[in-house]
């Protein structure tokens, strides 16, 4: 008599995916906080040639974040150096330790875009003074919440 | 009898199918997410090494162009005058089309352009006249800062 053929069920096993998975969403998780902490929320103003610059042609970079007081019902500007609040004199003296450090550093200005120029001003000012000769200005080439 | 003790290992075998449904969803948030950002872009500049140190940041320059930016009351812009001319309130489009007619006439490209801007004029106004410039194909740009310190930059 011959028999019927055992159907044997099939299991995958999903565990090297979960693996695969959990590394890739700790991965954008990482990364997203990072950019975060360098980059502080900023209305960026809109600048159409603003070109994307990879990151390590800039080499070491220096990022000054300048918002806006009034936007938080306050007076004048605040200057936040990775997402720390420190006084114009101390971004300056910040300025000349980086360019102590690195006579090529890069510094980013990153500005709310109803900033008045003259806070923008004052951190090109320093950038001038320390003797950092590469200034970069960030910019959002189209509207849409800046960084 | 009933059997005492543990059951057979492969009796209990953890159903992760929900465990995937769950970090996929995740995971394709943050990488939607990370691509649904704006992108920053740069407008990179550079200072002379004259405004080194020691040398603080007087620097003498002879611009080719003059552009300059002026406050209007009550934060409705600011008007542009370039080269004594003034054009439109906000009218970077014509200041642009004004710095590309200046090449097409025979300016050199590399040559300097000189932005003067009042302090309380909005710095969207700054950039967008350093972008006009950029779009009509000049590469060397400068700010003046104030009466007696200018940052130069290209």
């Amino acid at each position: 008599m011959k028999l019927p053929p055992r159907t044997t069920p099939i299991r995958v096993n999903l565990a090297p995916m979960v693996d695969v998975t959990m590394c890739l969403l700790v991965f954008f998780m990482v990364t997203t906080k990072m950019v975060e902490m360098e980059n502080s929320v900023i209305d960026l103003p809109i600048a159409r040639s603003a070109k994307d610059v990879d990151k390590q042609k800039l080499g070491k970079r220096f990022v000054v974040n300048v918002r806006d007081a009034r936007l938080e019902g306050g007076e004048g500007a605040r200057y936040l150096v990775q997402d720390k609040e420190i006084h114009l004199l101390e971004v300056i003296e910040r300025l000349h330790r980086e360019r102590q450090v690195d006579p090529l550093v890069n510094c980013v200005i990153r500005a709310d875009r109803s900033l008045p120029y003259e806070h923008v001003q004052a951190v090109m000012v320093g950038c001038a003074r320390a003797g950092i000769q590469k200034v970069t200005f960030s910019a959002v080439s189209r509207d849409g919440g800046g960084g | 009898m009933p059997q005492r003790g543990f059951s057979p290992a492969n009796s209990y075998v953890p159903n992760l199918a929900p465990m995937v449904d769950v970090v996929m969803v995740i995971l394709i948030f943050f990488m939607l997410g990370s691509s649904l950002v704006v992108s920053e872009g740069m407008l990179p500049t550079e200072l002379p090494s004259r405004a080194g140190p020691g040398g603080g940041a007087k620097v003498t320059i002879v611009p080719t162009i003059r552009i300059r930016l002026e406050a209007l009351p009550e934060g409705q812009g600011c008007r542009i005058i370039v080269e004594d001319l003034l054009l439109s309130d906000n009218a970077y489009d014509s200041l642009a089309s004004f710095l590309r007619g200046k090449l097409d006439a025979g300016a050199d490209p590399d040559g300097r352009i000189l932005i003067g801007a009042d302090p309380s004029v909005e710095y969207q106004n700054v950039i967008s006249a350093m972008d006009a410039c950029v779009r009509a194909g000049f590469s060397n740009i400068q700010f003046s800062v104030n009466t007696d310190t200018i940052a130069v930059v290209e």
